[in-house]
């Protein structure tokens, strides 16, 4: 019939309208800079001499790996796991610990939650700084303190030292993460049906087989799902090393994205975005890779 | 039911990606960048549409080194011009100081926004070779108040020899501030050479009581440090030229880095490190030296006449001393002049009232205020006669140091190199290594005589 149709094209062109922005924005302001950023990366785009850029196929990235005295982006990539994977286990443990505290209200317990959360509400350089006094090895309130506890003798130089340097970091890191695991699984926990606990309690079940029975399988999404984001955003995180040490001492605590900062600094926007390439991808693997391996679509409560 | 639950997890995670994404983006550019930018992006517009025929125009004065106090004595030198010229409205634009460079960089790759842009040592070369800034030889010319000028002024004015780029506003020459009541507590004299710095650092300091010789800079642009040492121990009369000081005199691109009396001074370079400073310094920036000096834990400092304001203001005035530069072996006290000034842009829309301004920011009246206020060093050698500020007191000790040029010399690291931007963000970590004895004095002097001399054959002769 005729009538059904033209009515049926009108709404279906008003649906169409509706959605464009939403389609518009992100092609022009996430995908349409993504690939201009991503050309950069086979180009020699220099700052230094913008009447200079050419296209360099894969010189970039041959300029990444290559075996020399002053490329340390090896060194780079294994600080990049250690990185993440220390933080992100602190971060999640000490995290689900006080998740498990907060489970149920209790007095104070809105006011405790605040206190927990400030650190995610605070600027990621402001905390470096903040981190890069308290390490100082002068004059830093950490040494202060291992001394008159007489854990340590002298002033340990923690961001001096190629061997504790990235360490350091990542203790700021731990820190900061630990909010954002907390509200998540605590919001999670809540939502767990009392029910469950109670059939458990009559079948006479222990406490470590509740966690392991109910608890776990019942936040899994949640825990999944924080844990993948986590790990991204750990991975993008270079505030915090940059304010702390720059990548020092002797570019011994970058990480691949504290490292791309600095190229970007050197105008070298060419060899920075090939950074920027070889990271998307990783992450991008690691992504579709994780889902795959925990079955996240196939999660059902 | 689970359809639903997926749609909602999805969409939070796809807020909490963005919300994740947004705070690092934002931590990274600063949040206040961005206000910054919509205000000037607003004022620039503007200003294109202010610019009638004759009538009302406007002059946009962009920031780099920015700092509240500096900004009102821009404000108000500029309104003075204002009063002058009523048609004509100055607008300033400050940045804030850790992203002002590259915001500039931005302006002036869209070719508009600005017309006269804080130009800096470390930036007139990309800015002259990206052809952003123009030549003012011809303003120059016909200026009354050239003959005024100093000879560094006229130096850093021809710094690139194809224009003038920019005229400076000051120079940041560094003297050496030093304790001395602890120097007269161990009875020693005041430092003049290199040797007495390393000399005293062993005598003043002691670890247990946490007090050590020398604020080293082993962060951010502690190589500049290195390169004093090295002028000192070689004297000027091997070097190219004193803009060029990695390269030798007549040697066709070959570096002072195989000259076997910088291998010694870099060897005297690691002792004062190694000796004489804490340990943390491996990793001291600008902020940590100072405070390392100021907060007590440090007897000798070398730095920029910046610091005359924080010293004065946080230690009694019997505490502390500001003497010349220390010499080295070839008798010869060495070190960079760094300067800033101002350029204006190739693409003005009123290149002379433009230049006009800038010219009058640069007279011996303005300038000298201008340097008094920001401690710099002016560009006249009529300021010490202007004010007494530049002939007696702390600052004094430049202008003697003026007055002897054939002890007390300039020499810079080349910045007109393309290749400087890179060699800027590998060099710190190169000498890090060198200290924490990851590599030897023989890689490390390899590695910077290699990196200049393929410069050198890629770039040819720049100076």
């Amino acid at each position: 019939m005729k009538q059904p149709s033209k009515l049926k094209m009108r709404r279906n062109r008003f649906i169409f309208f509706m959605i464009l922005p939403a389609i518009l924005f992100p092609i022009i302001f996430t995908y349409y800079p993504m690939v201009k950023g991503a050309m950069m990366a086979f180009q020699s785009y220099n700052l230094m001499n913008v009447k200079n850029i050419k296209w360099i196929g894969l010189d970039n990235f041959r300029k990444l790996f290559a075996q020399n005295a002053s490329n340390n982006f090896y060194t780079t990539m294994f600080n990049t796991v250690k990185w993440v994977g220390i933080s992100l286990s602190a971060q999640f443990l000490v995290g689900f610990s006080m998740a498990l505290i907060l489970k149920k209200k209790f007095k104070g317990s809105s006011l405790y939650q605040g206190f927990i959360f400030f650190p995610w509400a605070v600027s990621g350089f402001i905390i470096g700084i903040m981190w890069r006094w308290m390490f100082n090895g002068t004059s830093g309130v950490i040494n202060d303190i291992l001394m008159k506890m007489h854990l340590i003798s002298q002033p340990v130089g923690w961001l001096a030292s190629k061997n504790t340097a990235l360490y350091s970091c990542i203790a700021a890191n731990i820190w900061y993460g630990i909010p954002f695991f907390t509200i998540m699984i605590t919001a999670a926990l809540r939502g767990v049906s009392q029910d469950l606990y109670e059939a458990a309690d009559v079948d006479g079940a222990s406490p470590v087989q509740k966690f392991i029975h109910i608890t776990v399988p019942c936040i899994r999404s949640v825990l999944l799902l924080t844990v993948l984001l986590r790990v991204i955003w750990i991975f993008n995180f270079p505030d915090l090393i940059y304010s702390m040490t720059q990548g020092g001492p002797a570019g011994s605590s970058h990480i691949i994205t504290s490292y791309m900062m600095q190229l970007v600094q050197s105008l070298d926007y060419g060899l920075a975005s090939a950074v920027g390439v070889l990271c998307i991808l990783f992450l991008a693997m690691f992504a579709a890779i994780y889902l795959a391996a925990t079955k996240y679509t196939d999660t059902e409560v | 039911m689970k359809k639903r639950q997926w749609t909602a997890l999805l969409l939070t995670a796809v807020m909490l990606a963005g919300c994740g994404g947004g705070s690092t983006a934002t931590g990274t550019s600063g949040a206040s960048d961005g206000t910054t930018a919509a205000a000037s992006e607003g004022t620039a517009d503007t200003s294109a549409a202010a610019k009638a025929d004759g009538e009302a125009i406007t002059i946009t004065l962009v920031e780099s080194l920015t700092s509240p106090e500096r900004t009102a004595v821009l404000r108000e030198i500029a309104d003075k011009y204002q009063a002058e010229h009523p048609n004509i409205t100055i607008d300033i634009i400050s940045p804030p100081l850790e992203n002002a460079d590259a915001k500039i960089t931005q302006m002036l790759m869209n070719q508009s926004g600005a017309d006269i842009v804080e130009v800096r040592d470390s930036t007139v070369t990309q800015y002259a070779t990206n052809d952003w800034i123009a030549d003012l030889q011809q303003y120059i010319d016909g200026w009354e108040e050239k003959g005024t000028l100093t000879e560094s002024a006229d130096e850093v004015i021809h710094y690139l020899s194809d224009g003038a780029y920019l005229i400076p506003y000051g120079f940041y020459q560094r003297g050496l501030f030093y304790r001395i009541d602890w120097f007269a507590e161990k009875g020693l004299d005041q430092p003049e050479t290199w040797q007495d710095i390393y000399d005293a650092g062993i005598a003043i300091t002691d670890p247990s009581s946490s007090r050590y010789g020398y604020s080293f800079r082993g962060g951010t642009s502690g190589y500049q440090y290195a390169d004093t040492v090295y002028w000192s121990w070689i004297g000027m009369d091997q070097l190219a030229h004193p803009n060029a000081a990695y390269f030798l005199k007549d040697g066709n691109g070959a570096t002072i880095f195989t000259l076997p009396e910088v291998k010694e001074a870099l060897h005297f370079y690691k002792d004062l490190f190694k000796n004489t400073c804490p340990l943390d310094s491996i990793a001291w920036g600008f902020s940590e030296m100072v405070q390392g000096f100021v907060g007590g834990t440090t007897a000798m400092l070398i730095q920029d006449p910046e610091v005359i304001a924080t010293c004065s203001a946080d230690m009694q005035d019997d505490q502390w001393a500001l003497v010349p530069f220390p010499k080295g072996p070839s008798g010869q006290a060495v070190s960079p002049n760094g300067f800033a000034g101002w350029g204006m842009t190739s693409f003005t829309a009123h290149p002379e009232e433009t230049a006009d301004f800038l010219l009058f920011l640069s007279n011996a009246d303005n300038n000298t205020y201008f340097a008094k206020s920001y401690s710099t060093i002016p560009i006249h050698s009529t300021a010490a006669a202007k004010d007494v500020y530049f002939s007696e007191g702390r600052f004094a000790m430049y202008m003697q140091m003026a007055e002897d040029p054939d002890v007390y010399c300039h020499a810079a690291y080349p910045q007109m190199y393309e290749a400087f931007a890179t060699y800027r963000t590998e060099v710190d970590m190169m000498y890090q290594k060198y200290l924490t004895d990851e590599i030897s004095d023989d890689d490390l002097l390899q590695w910077l005589d290699e990196f200049w001399t393929q410069a050198y054959q890629d770039e040819g002769q720049k100076w």
